[in-house]
């Protein structure tokens, strides 16, 4: 039973994913109009379930983190002092989420401690710091003055309202800077990537790089400069047939063989990725 | 189908069709039954196929370097004393890429454990991490050596691409293993995993049927599976009839798509030139009406 009923599920949703698929999306305005087939609200209840599967398994993944790396910390591993960064940021930025989100119960000092406060400037040139609750369309209730009590303003009555989040802060100074280096690291493999595969050891290589050549010249407007304006045209031809051709082969490959692997799952041929 | 009156046999059929336009209630949108008819054939193509291997008839896989590459690569990590790494891509489990990425990696881990060599396996996807485990923890097992499973080299890294990344560079840098193995769904990521895995002398084999990410590949690695050859590796590996079957029943499909592009093109360019000719546009001519009416049951 410890394959029959895994194979069974895979293969009913995937039965059930598949009708949906095909059946009609509801249409009111089409004529004449297209009612909501129950094979939709069959799809929009399994993906449902699967957002909730996704979200317990980042329990996982953050257990899988702090097993491994709070393991290397105590036996000292050489990289030790980066596996401690990694964690006491990761609880960090948890943490600050969490009080971001929870404003509205934690105790005054601990919002104080962990949750900047906005500035909410009146009509009449006023300000108050506060921790914002609640918004309706017609108010906006803040927690403010030294006790951090629930006070309702009329939006007409505020002027302005800065949102100084910390974990935007965060995000914005130290993750993006990195995430920008990474990226940023592409230009240079992309340089030293090129300069190998372009070598000219065999005919394809040379092929490789007479047409690198002038796809490179046609994007320049240089290239056209020098050549007349034969670098661009060559360039289109290029790209437009030779690659074009080569691309669909790939993509209509591709795409037969993702549908044989899915339709093998589905019909529970392929079960390789099941425990014995 | 009436063909009397003066009518075309074109225009008969498509008559006929406009009489007989499908309702088939809330099961299939009528804009979506040439799709269904496809998938069906080619099932059926593959349940032929299928039956056809089983029942002994030999089909021929054409060699595919990089899955023969596979066991010296393992083999050479082994003479090194160090690990293989296997990076299951970066989309999530709902992606067909990383679950074919799963299958294949569970036989990468079965060379990997028969040859005594650990396999570390970083993850993007919390779901995916658990796929892995139950990957690699069978790949051993199917090898015999349950032992050689180790819960600390699938690792969680990340959900975020470029910190993910940024995890396996230190990875290739820190434990320097001596064959990586990229299978899966990549984006910008890819070739700067596969630079970086060059730059420590690492043997290479990718495998993804994301095209824009080939040519990184291509360039940075020693071996690259593409497109339809990436979905052929469990029945490579295996040559089982079943799995066997299906790459025939892919090809067979191939052929019929190329047959029916063919006629498209055909079709298109005669009804082009009679355009050109005929001057009377309330009759567009035999090759156009044949034309439209592969747009409609193909389009």
């Amino acid at each position: 039973m410890k394959r029959e009923i895994p194979i069974f599920l895979t293969v009913l949703c995937g039965l059930l994913i598949t009708i949906s698929f095909f059946a009609p999306t509801s249409n009111p305005t089409a004529i004449p109009p297209v009612p909501a087939s129950p094979w939709q609200a069959v799809n929009a209840e399994l993906l449902e379930w699967a957002k909730i599967l996704f979200a317990v398994a980042f329990i996982l993944g953050i257990a899988n983190l702090f097993r491994i790396n709070l393991k290397q910390i105590a036996t000292r591993h050489e990289d030790w002092a980066y596996k401690a960064v990694l964690l006491v940021s990761m609880t960090a930025f948890l943490v600050i989420g969490l009080a971001e989100i929870h404003v509205k119960d934690l105790p005054p000092s601990v919002l104080r401690l962990l949750v900047p406060a906005r500035t909410i400037t009146f009509v009449d040139g006023s300000s108050v710091e506060g921790y914002l609750v609640e918004r309706t369309q017609v108010t906006a209730t803040y927690r403010t003055g030294a006790g951090l009590e629930p006070r309702a303003f009329l939006l007409t009555e505020i002027a302005n309202d800065t949102e100084p989040t910390f974990k935007l802060w965060i995000y914005n100074k130290f993750f993006v800077p990195l995430q920008s280096t990474m990226f940023s690291l592409l230009a240079f493999y992309v340089a030293s990537a090129a300069f190998r595969a372009f070598r000219a050891r065999s005919i394809e290589a040379t092929l490789l790089l007479v047409a690198g050549c002038i796809v490179m010249l046609g994007q320049v407007p240089i290239g056209d400069e020098l050549t007349g304006g034969y670098a661009s045209r060559a360039q289109a031809f290029l790209m437009t047939y030779v690659t074009k051709a080569g691309l669909r082969a790939i993509i209509i490959g591709a795409t037969l063989g993702g549908l044989a692997t899915g339709l093998r799952i589905v019909l529970g041929i392929e079960r390789s990725y099941l425990s014995e | 189908m009436d063909v009397s009156s003066g009518a075309t046999w074109v225009e008969a059929i498509t008559r006929w069709l406009n009489e007989r336009a499908l309702d088939l209630g809330p099961w299939v949108a009528t804009n979506k039954l040439p799709t269904l008819v496809a998938i069906l054939a080619f099932g059926a193509i593959m349940f032929f196929q299928q039956r056809r291997a089983r029942r002994g008839e030999k089909i021929e896989i054409r060699r595919i370097n990089g899955l023969d590459a596979l066991d010296e690569a393992i083999g050479r990590a082994t003479e090194m004393g160090r690990p293989v790494l296997y990076v299951p891509g970066t989309d999530e489990i709902k992606e067909i890429q990383t679950i074919y990425s799963m299958m294949i990696l569970r036989h990468v881990a079965r060379k990997a454990a028969e040859f005594g060599t650990p396999i570390i396996v970083p993850v993007k996807n919390s779901v995916v991490l658990a796929f892995a485990e139950e990957a690699v923890k069978q790949g051993c097992a199917d090898a015999g050596r349950p032992d050689a499973f180790i819960p600390d080299n699938v690792r969680y890294l990340s959900d975020e691409q470029f910190a993910y990344c940024a995890g396996i560079a230190g990875i290739m840098n820190r434990e320097k293993p001596a064959a990586n193995v990229m299978m899966g769904m990549f984006f910008a990521e890819s070739l700067i995993l596969a630079e970086t895995g060059y730059g420590t002398g690492a043997i290479q084999l990718a495998g993804t049927a994301r095209y824009e990410q080939l040519p990184f590949f291509v360039a940075a690695c020693d071996y690259t599976i593409m497109g339809e050859e990436y979905f052929a590796v469990t029945a490579y590996l295996t040559r089982e009839p079943g799995l066997v079957g299906t790459i025939r029943a892919s090809d067979i499909t191939k052929v019929l798509a190329a047959a029916l592009f063919i006629v498209g093109v055909w079709l298109a360019t005669v009804a082009a030139m009679d355009a050109a000719t005929i001057s009377d546009s309330s009759h567009p001519g035999t090759a156009a009406e044949l034309f439209a009416l592969y747009q409609r049951l193909f389009g």
